[in-house]
Protein backbone atom coordinates (compact mmCIF):
# COMPACT_ATOMS: atom_id res chain seq x y z
CA UNK A 1 0.00 0.00 0.00
CA UNK A 2 1.10 3.53 -0.62
CA UNK A 3 1.80 5.92 2.21
CA UNK A 4 -0.03 9.20 1.84
CA UNK A 5 -0.39 12.33 3.96
CA UNK A 6 -3.89 12.78 5.37
CA UNK A 7 -5.08 16.07 6.80
CA UNK A 8 -7.81 16.38 9.44
CA UNK A 9 -8.34 18.01 12.81
CA UNK A 10 -8.99 16.52 16.21
CA UNK A 11 -10.99 18.56 18.71
CA UNK A 12 -10.13 17.61 22.28
CA UNK A 13 -10.56 18.73 25.88
CA UNK A 14 -9.37 17.90 29.36
CA UNK A 15 -5.94 19.53 29.45
CA UNK A 16 -5.31 23.11 30.55
CA UNK A 17 -3.32 25.23 28.10
CA UNK A 18 -2.03 27.20 31.10
CA UNK A 19 0.31 24.46 32.33
CA UNK A 20 3.95 24.81 31.33
CA UNK A 21 4.25 21.47 29.51
CA UNK A 22 0.85 21.64 27.75
CA UNK A 23 2.37 21.42 24.28
CA UNK A 24 5.12 18.97 25.27
CA UNK A 25 2.55 16.42 26.40
CA UNK A 26 1.33 16.25 22.80
CA UNK A 27 4.82 16.31 21.28
CA UNK A 28 6.00 13.46 23.49
CA UNK A 29 2.90 11.41 22.62
CA UNK A 30 3.79 11.63 18.92
CA UNK A 31 1.77 14.64 17.79
CA UNK A 32 4.77 16.39 16.22
CA UNK A 33 2.93 16.17 12.90
CA UNK A 34 0.10 18.31 14.30
CA UNK A 35 -0.21 22.00 15.07
CA UNK A 36 -1.61 22.38 18.57
CA UNK A 37 -3.94 25.27 19.25
CA UNK A 38 -6.41 26.40 21.84
CA UNK A 39 -9.44 27.96 20.16
CA UNK A 40 -12.90 28.85 21.42
CA UNK A 41 -12.37 26.83 24.58
CA UNK A 42 -11.25 23.68 22.76
CA UNK A 43 -7.92 22.07 22.06
CA UNK A 44 -7.63 21.80 18.27
CA UNK A 45 -4.92 19.68 16.68
CA UNK A 46 -4.45 20.03 12.92
CA UNK A 47 -2.82 16.82 11.72
CA UNK A 48 -0.91 16.09 8.52
CA UNK A 49 -0.30 12.40 9.16
CA UNK A 50 1.44 9.92 6.90
CA UNK A 51 -0.25 6.54 6.89
CA UNK A 52 -1.33 3.73 4.59
CA UNK A 53 -4.98 4.70 4.84
CA UNK A 54 -7.19 7.46 6.17
CA UNK A 55 -8.50 5.00 8.77
CA UNK A 56 -4.99 4.27 10.08
CA UNK A 57 -4.15 7.97 10.11
CA UNK A 58 -7.22 8.90 12.18
CA UNK A 59 -6.97 5.92 14.54
CA UNK A 60 -3.29 6.48 15.34
CA UNK A 61 -3.79 10.23 15.80
CA UNK A 62 -6.70 9.63 18.20
CA UNK A 63 -4.53 7.17 20.16
CA UNK A 64 -1.70 9.75 20.36
CA UNK A 65 -3.99 12.54 21.59
CA UNK A 66 -5.40 10.20 24.23
CA UNK A 67 -1.90 9.12 25.26
CA UNK A 68 -1.16 12.81 25.89
CA UNK A 69 -3.97 12.75 28.45
CA UNK A 70 -6.64 14.63 26.50
CA UNK A 71 -10.19 13.54 25.75
CA UNK A 72 -10.99 13.35 22.03
CA UNK A 73 -14.30 15.10 21.31
CA UNK A 74 -14.54 14.68 17.56
CA UNK A 75 -12.78 14.59 14.22
CA UNK A 76 -13.20 17.42 11.76
CA UNK A 77 -13.73 18.60 8.98
CA UNK A 78 -17.16 19.11 10.36
CA UNK A 79 -19.43 16.34 9.04
CA UNK A 80 -22.41 18.71 8.82
CA UNK A 81 -22.14 21.12 5.92
CA UNK A 82 -24.15 23.83 4.19
CA UNK A 83 -24.17 24.39 0.43
CA UNK A 84 -21.22 26.82 0.60
CA UNK A 85 -19.14 24.25 2.50
CA UNK A 86 -20.03 21.61 -0.09
CA UNK A 87 -19.03 23.97 -2.89
CA UNK A 88 -15.66 24.64 -1.24
CA UNK A 89 -15.01 20.94 -0.68
CA UNK A 90 -15.83 19.71 -4.18
CA UNK A 91 -14.80 22.71 -6.26
CA UNK A 92 -18.23 23.36 -7.80
CA UNK A 93 -19.79 26.81 -7.63
CA UNK A 94 -22.31 27.71 -4.97
CA UNK A 95 -24.79 28.48 -7.76
CA UNK A 96 -24.39 24.99 -9.20
CA UNK A 97 -25.05 23.44 -5.79
CA UNK A 98 -28.16 25.53 -5.28
CA UNK A 99 -29.44 24.14 -8.59
CA UNK A 100 -28.60 20.60 -7.50
CA UNK A 101 -30.31 21.08 -4.14
CA UNK A 102 -33.44 22.48 -5.81
CA UNK A 103 -33.52 19.56 -8.19
CA UNK A 104 -32.99 21.79 -11.24
CA UNK A 105 -29.90 19.98 -12.44
CA UNK A 106 -30.54 16.50 -11.27
CA UNK A 107 -33.26 14.85 -9.28
CA UNK A 108 -31.66 12.83 -6.57
CA UNK A 109 -29.43 15.22 -4.61
CA UNK A 110 -29.47 13.94 -1.00
CA UNK A 111 -31.95 15.50 1.38
CA UNK A 112 -30.54 17.64 4.19
CA UNK A 113 -30.24 15.85 7.51
CA UNK A 114 -30.43 18.68 10.06
CA UNK A 115 -32.45 21.91 10.31
CA UNK A 116 -34.50 20.67 7.40
CA UNK A 117 -37.37 23.06 8.03
CA UNK A 118 -35.17 26.15 8.25
CA UNK A 119 -33.77 28.39 5.52
CA UNK A 120 -30.28 27.10 6.27
CA UNK A 121 -30.42 23.30 6.26
CA UNK A 122 -27.32 21.18 6.80
CA UNK A 123 -26.26 18.07 4.93
CA UNK A 124 -24.29 15.05 6.06
CA UNK A 125 -21.00 15.45 4.18
CA UNK A 126 -20.36 11.72 3.75
CA UNK A 127 -23.79 11.25 2.13
CA UNK A 128 -23.28 14.19 -0.20
CA UNK A 129 -19.71 13.09 -1.00
CA UNK A 130 -20.97 9.67 -2.05
CA UNK A 131 -23.57 11.25 -4.32
CA UNK A 132 -20.98 13.62 -5.81
CA UNK A 133 -18.67 10.66 -6.42
CA UNK A 134 -21.45 8.84 -8.25
CA UNK A 135 -21.92 11.95 -10.43
CA UNK A 136 -18.16 12.04 -11.06
CA UNK A 137 -17.92 15.44 -9.34
CA UNK A 138 -15.69 14.21 -6.53
CA UNK A 139 -12.78 11.79 -6.38
CA UNK A 140 -13.21 8.35 -4.90
CA UNK A 141 -10.51 9.19 -2.33
CA UNK A 142 -12.42 12.26 -1.15
CA UNK A 143 -15.61 10.20 -0.79
CA UNK A 144 -13.77 7.56 1.24
CA UNK A 145 -12.17 10.21 3.46
CA UNK A 146 -15.57 11.79 4.10
CA UNK A 147 -16.97 8.42 5.14
CA UNK A 148 -13.89 7.73 7.31
CA UNK A 149 -14.45 10.93 9.29
CA UNK A 150 -18.14 10.08 9.70
CA UNK A 151 -17.37 6.50 10.81
CA UNK A 152 -14.64 7.69 13.19
CA UNK A 153 -17.01 10.16 14.86
CA UNK A 154 -19.69 7.49 15.21
CA UNK A 155 -17.15 5.08 16.72
CA UNK A 156 -15.83 7.76 19.10
CA UNK A 157 -19.35 8.53 20.30
CA UNK A 158 -19.93 4.80 20.88
CA UNK A 159 -16.69 4.52 22.87
CA UNK A 160 -15.04 2.01 20.49
CA UNK A 161 -11.33 1.70 21.37
CA UNK A 162 -8.91 1.06 19.86
CA UNK A 163 -10.34 2.65 16.77
CA UNK A 164 -8.09 1.06 14.14
CA UNK A 165 -9.71 -2.36 13.63
CA UNK A 166 -13.41 -1.38 13.58
CA UNK A 167 -12.62 1.63 11.40
CA UNK A 168 -10.62 -0.43 8.89
CA UNK A 169 -13.36 -3.06 8.71
CA UNK A 170 -16.18 -0.55 8.19
CA UNK A 171 -14.17 1.35 5.59
CA UNK A 172 -13.50 -1.83 3.64
CA UNK A 173 -17.23 -2.54 3.61
CA UNK A 174 -17.89 1.01 2.42
CA UNK A 175 -15.34 0.74 -0.38
CA UNK A 176 -17.04 -2.48 -1.53
CA UNK A 177 -20.38 -0.69 -1.75
CA UNK A 178 -18.68 2.03 -3.83
CA UNK A 179 -17.36 -0.63 -6.22
CA UNK A 180 -20.80 -2.15 -6.50
CA UNK A 181 -22.50 1.17 -7.20
CA UNK B 1 7.34 44.92 20.56
CA UNK B 2 9.85 42.58 22.16
CA UNK B 3 12.34 41.17 19.74
CA UNK B 4 11.93 37.48 19.09
CA UNK B 5 14.34 35.01 17.53
CA UNK B 6 13.72 33.90 13.95
CA UNK B 7 12.44 30.38 13.42
CA UNK B 8 15.16 28.34 11.68
CA UNK B 9 12.69 27.15 9.04
CA UNK B 10 11.93 29.77 6.43
CA UNK B 11 8.31 28.78 5.81
CA UNK B 12 7.44 28.61 9.50
CA UNK B 13 9.13 31.98 10.06
CA UNK B 14 6.97 33.41 7.26
CA UNK B 15 3.81 32.01 8.90
CA UNK B 16 4.79 33.56 12.24
CA UNK B 17 5.49 36.94 10.60
CA UNK B 18 2.09 36.72 8.91
CA UNK B 19 0.45 36.13 12.31
CA UNK B 20 2.26 39.15 13.76
CA UNK B 21 1.07 41.31 10.86
CA UNK B 22 -2.47 40.32 11.89
CA UNK B 23 -1.87 41.38 15.49
CA UNK B 24 -0.75 38.11 17.08
CA UNK B 25 2.06 38.21 19.60
CA UNK B 26 4.85 35.74 20.22
CA UNK B 27 6.08 34.46 23.56
CA UNK B 28 8.70 31.94 24.50
CA UNK B 29 7.80 28.58 26.02
CA UNK B 30 10.03 25.80 27.27
CA UNK B 31 10.33 22.32 25.82
CA UNK B 32 9.62 21.23 22.25
CA UNK B 33 7.60 24.31 21.41
CA UNK B 34 9.68 27.09 19.92
CA UNK B 35 7.04 29.60 20.86
CA UNK B 36 3.44 30.37 21.53
CA UNK B 37 1.34 32.78 19.50
CA UNK B 38 -1.49 34.68 21.13
CA UNK B 39 -4.18 36.12 18.92
CA UNK B 40 -5.20 39.81 19.14
CA UNK B 41 -7.94 38.92 21.62
CA UNK B 42 -5.69 38.58 24.67
CA UNK B 43 -7.87 36.97 27.27
CA UNK B 44 -9.20 33.56 28.16
CA UNK B 45 -11.32 33.39 25.01
CA UNK B 46 -8.43 34.24 22.75
CA UNK B 47 -6.66 31.73 20.52
CA UNK B 48 -3.33 30.19 21.52
CA UNK B 49 -1.19 28.52 18.88
CA UNK B 50 1.97 26.51 19.51
CA UNK B 51 4.87 26.45 17.07
CA UNK B 52 7.24 23.47 17.19
CA UNK B 53 11.02 23.89 16.99
CA UNK B 54 11.36 20.64 15.07
CA UNK B 55 8.02 19.52 13.61
CA UNK B 56 7.99 16.21 11.76
CA UNK B 57 7.53 18.06 8.48
CA UNK B 58 8.27 21.83 8.51
CA UNK B 59 6.35 22.61 5.29
CA UNK B 60 3.23 20.89 6.60
CA UNK B 61 3.62 22.66 9.93
CA UNK B 62 3.83 26.07 8.25
CA UNK B 63 0.62 25.30 6.32
CA UNK B 64 -1.14 24.13 9.47
CA UNK B 65 -0.18 27.35 11.25
CA UNK B 66 -1.51 29.49 8.39
CA UNK B 67 -4.78 27.56 8.41
CA UNK B 68 -5.22 27.93 12.16
CA UNK B 69 -4.38 31.63 11.99
CA UNK B 70 -7.04 32.00 9.29
CA UNK B 71 -9.60 30.32 11.57
CA UNK B 72 -9.10 32.83 14.39
CA UNK B 73 -12.33 34.80 14.75
CA UNK B 74 -10.59 37.71 16.52
CA UNK B 75 -8.04 38.85 13.92
CA UNK B 76 -7.66 42.47 12.98
CA UNK B 77 -7.89 43.22 9.29
CA UNK B 78 -4.46 43.10 7.73
CA UNK B 79 -3.12 46.49 6.59
CA UNK B 80 -3.42 47.17 2.90
CA UNK B 81 0.31 47.76 2.56
CA UNK B 82 1.74 44.34 1.73
CA UNK B 83 5.31 45.22 2.69
CA UNK B 84 6.70 41.80 3.50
Amino acid sequence: MMVKTYEFSIVASGLSSAVEDFADQFFDAGCDDAAVAFQKGHIVLDFAREAESIGDAIASAVAAVEAAGAKVERIEPDPLVNLSDIAARCGLTRAALTQYAKGQRSRDFPAPSVRVTSDSPLWDWATVARWLYAQRKLSREAAVEAEAVRLANTALAAGDRPLAAPLAQRLRAYEQTLEAA
Amino acid sequence: MAKRPSHPNEEIEAAVSHAEALGWSWSKVGGHAWGRLLCPHHDRDGCVLFVWSTPRNPENHARQLLRQIARCPHAKQEDDGEDL
